[in-house]
């Protein structure tokens, strides 16, 4: 050991004080850097859950999915959701209304609404009219131009009923 | 966590409660342990020195009363390591220094030739404080931790925000002028 480094070991408190200051106030630093790092991960995982939480919404949201074999029930009438396959989604649909209307189907993840063909009581249509006639209906609505053309289908929303989950996933496990 | 402030730990030094062993070691451990592991490459030594460091400042305070608990601990573990490092080349056992503290006492061995110092290491120690305490603060902190905490250049420059060719040069530029010191006190002979 050389004597300048040996002499070096005594110097003086207020000195060693000072530079162990610096040491650590940059130490404190990146602790910091590590709390806002860790704040921002907290906000994309916030913002990760209330993503999740829009497309697949508790039953106390706003918007509800419904799936399959769930029925809902309006002031439009009354629907069930009774099958999915590939390019179609089938449902029994009664108009409790006091009048006709159209049934209309918008798709989540875009698309020309124009495309989808409707079948009511297998009598293929573009603009399904329901009648008021207290009777169930089979409605089919076959997106599969959509498919075809790339399209990732999320949910079918009808209106006067809500949205139709089209991931095959279920709360029910016998509907897979 | 909120520690207790150094006054309050130099008082159980004081009234003998083991207390202080306890909280010196939750407070500053940390900075200690980075001071001999700048000196010691060996963790097991580093451990070492750090059960001798709590032993020795159990032994020193009383009569000590530091300034500074952190600056007495680090200082008191430099030493410990140090003269650990010395012993294990007396005892020809493990000599290895860590990269930086070898880098550190290359520079001072470039500057400083070890049969042209004309005093005791002692008084050579008063006379570096002597110098120190006439530079700038920023310089100073770079010189101790360079050759007191043996950190890198690259570390002294993250941890003082100066470029890194800026802490070589003011560390070989004070070298130059501590040398100039030394002769001027008769410390150094000038050759």
């Amino acid at each position: 050991m050389s004597k300048m480094m040996m002499a070096w070991s005594d110097i003086r408190e207020e000195y060693i004080d000072e530079a162990v200051t610096v040491y650590c106030r940059k130490r404190m630093m990146t602790r910091t850097g590590v709390r806002i790092l860790a704040g921002l991960c907290a906000m994309l995982c916030i913002f990760a859950v209330i993503g999740v939480a829009g497309y697949f919404p508790a039953g106390d949201s706003p918007v509800r999915i419904y799936w399959l074999g769930d029925t809902v029930e309006t002031k439009y009438g009354i629907a069930t959701y009774v099958e999915l396959t590939e390019t179609t989604l089938v449902l029994d649909l009664i108009n409790t209304s006091d009048g006709p209307y159209i049934l209309h189907a918008s798709f989540s993840g875009g698309g020309h609404w124009d495309k989808v063909i409707y079948y009511v009581d297998g009598e293929k249509t573009i603009a399904p009219r329901i009648w008021s006639d207290g009777k169930t209906h089979r409605i089919v609505i076959d997106y599969s131009y959509f498919k075809e053309n790339g399209f990732v289908l999320k949910s079918c929303q009808l209106e006067h009923f809500g949205h139709f989950s089209l991931t095959r996933r279920s709360r029910k496990p016998n509907n897979g | 966590m909120k520690y207790p402030s150094d006054q309050e730990i130099i008082t159980w030094y004081w009234a003998r409660n083991e207390k202080a062993i306890v909280f010196s070691k939750q407070k500053y451990e940390g900075v200690c342990r980075s001071v001999s592991a700048s000196v010691l490459c060996c963790r097991e030594d580093v451990e070492e020195c750090l059960n001798d460091l709590y032993f020795a400042a159990w032994n020193t305070i009383p009569p000590q009363r530091p300034v500074s608990l952190r600056a007495y601990l680090c200082k008191l573990i430099r030493r410990i390591s140090v003269n650990k490092l010395v012993h294990h080349q007396a005892q020809k056992r493990d000599q290895r220094k860590t990269v930086s503290f070898e880098e550190a006492e290359a520079e001072l061995n470039a500057v400083f030739s070890e049969d042209a110092f004309l005093t005791d290491h002692n008084c050579l120690s008063e006379w570096i404080n002597l110098y120190l305490s006439a530079l700038p603060q920023k310089r100073r902190q770079i010189l101790v931790l360079r050759y007191w905490m043996c950190a890198s250049v690259r570390e002294i420059s993250e941890k003082t925000g100066t470029k890194e060719g800026t802490v070589k040069s003011i560390l070989s530029r004070e070298l130059v002028y501590l040398r100039r010191y030394l002769i001027e006190k008769g410390g150094y002979r000038d050759e």
